[in-house]
């Protein structure tokens, strides 16, 4: 599927999850791929390692 | 469900005879005062906004992100029901955490006789961050509101678009005082008495029609409303409209509105508003 952001690229796999440190993409084999933004929450937080399953593009867009 | 597309009508028609128009964008909340007829009063303290600057379209003039006289409750001197916490302002796109929040801020060209489509992802809104925030209250004030001369006959309204996805969503409120530093004041009547309790009747939007077919109202809207996407689009793509009755308020020379959110028991409840609108019609 093409990206409708860069058009170039093309939609993979990936998931938006909540780390320890961030919010990030990462692709199917939970390597990283982006950091949305870093953030303060507890390590022990219920949100930590909370996760939804997206498409996103090299060029930074993603999508639920 | 009909006063909605019945108000919105007349909204429509009053659009092109207003007489002053001021768009104030304050960052995150679009907010619209409109006086029509000779009521063009209303806005003798609209100065006291601060920057008033032209922000380069049509009518509109902005606050700039951080305005200096719409307040949130980290200023401790907000001393209804020890709101400790504050909005947070985003500039546009999701809220960070998953499962919660709009996909982009209200499409501001929509107005309130249009739909709750999204904007695009640098359109910005207000919102209560609820990571590590759970139970918390938070609350906004708008500068001081002169309603001095509106007429007997007017209807005065607050348009708001809100949006609450998130499976553990709260409740949003609003009241009105004339008292700058408590949303419990009870000069004007129209104050909150508790979380749940007392300030003004809210009329919104509670369905996915996305239309305003269907109408509730209440004192809070309460728990998650967007659970489904419009169309084809996804469950946070799409903003509802909320009207508030204000013609109690007419004559009145120092109103001060609040938007009160308790966020839910988990990450999961974002609330967000966008486009603020005080219209006066005759």
């Amino acid at each position: 599927m093409s990206c409708p952001n860069c058009i170039s690229g093309s939609l993979s796999n990936g998931k938006y999850i909540c780390t320890t440190e961030d919010y990030r993409v990462v692709d199917s084999s939970d390597d990283l791929v982006w950091i949305i933004v870093t953030h303060d929450i507890p390590n022990d937080n219920e949100e930590i390692n909370d996760y939804e399953n997206i498409k996103y593009c090299i060029c930074k867009y993603w999508e639920k | 469900m009909a006063d909605i597309g019945k108000v919105n009508g007349v909204i429509a028609a009053n659009l092109g005879i207003v007489n002053g128009v001021a768009i104030a964008n304050i960052g995150k909340v679009n907010t619209i005062i409109k006086a029509s007829g000779t009521a063009t009063t209303f806005l003798t303290k609209q100065a006291s906004w601060g920057n008033t600057s032209a922000d380069g379209t049509s009518g509109i003039f902005g606050l700039g992100r951080h305005p200096t006289n719409w307040r949130s409750s980290t200023d401790t001197v907000y001393s209804l029901i020890s709101a400790t916490r504050s909005w947070t302002s985003d500039t546009g796109g999701t809220t960070p955490s998953g499962g919660t929040g709009p996909s982009a801020g209200h499409d501001s060209s929509q107005g309130i006789d249009g739909d709750g489509r999204e904007g695009a992802s640098t359109d910005d809104y207000i919102y209560t961050e609820a990571s590590s925030q759970f139970n918390k209250r938070m609350l906004l004030r708008t500068p001081e509101l002169d309603f001095t001369d509106a007429l007997d006959n007017d209807t005065l309204k607050l348009y708001f678009w809100f949006h609450m996805h998130g499976s553990n969503m709260g409740a949003l409120g609003v009241s009105a005082t004339s008292n700058a530093t408590s949303a419990g004041d009870n000069g004007l009547s129209k104050h909150f008495t508790s979380d749940t309790a007392g300030g003004l009747t809210i009329v919104f939007w509670d369905t996915n029609d996305d239309d305003g077919s269907s109408t509730a109202s209440g004192v809070r809207i309460t728990g998650e409303q967007q659970t489904e996407g419009h169309g084809n689009t996804t469950v946070d793509a799409h903003w509802r409209l909320a009207s508030v009755d204000l013609t109690d308020l007419a004559g009145e020379s120092s109103v001060y509105l609040w938007f009160f959110g308790k966020t839910g028991g988990s990450f999961r409840s974002d609330m967000c508003i966008d486009d603020v609108e005080v219209v006066g019609e005759e």
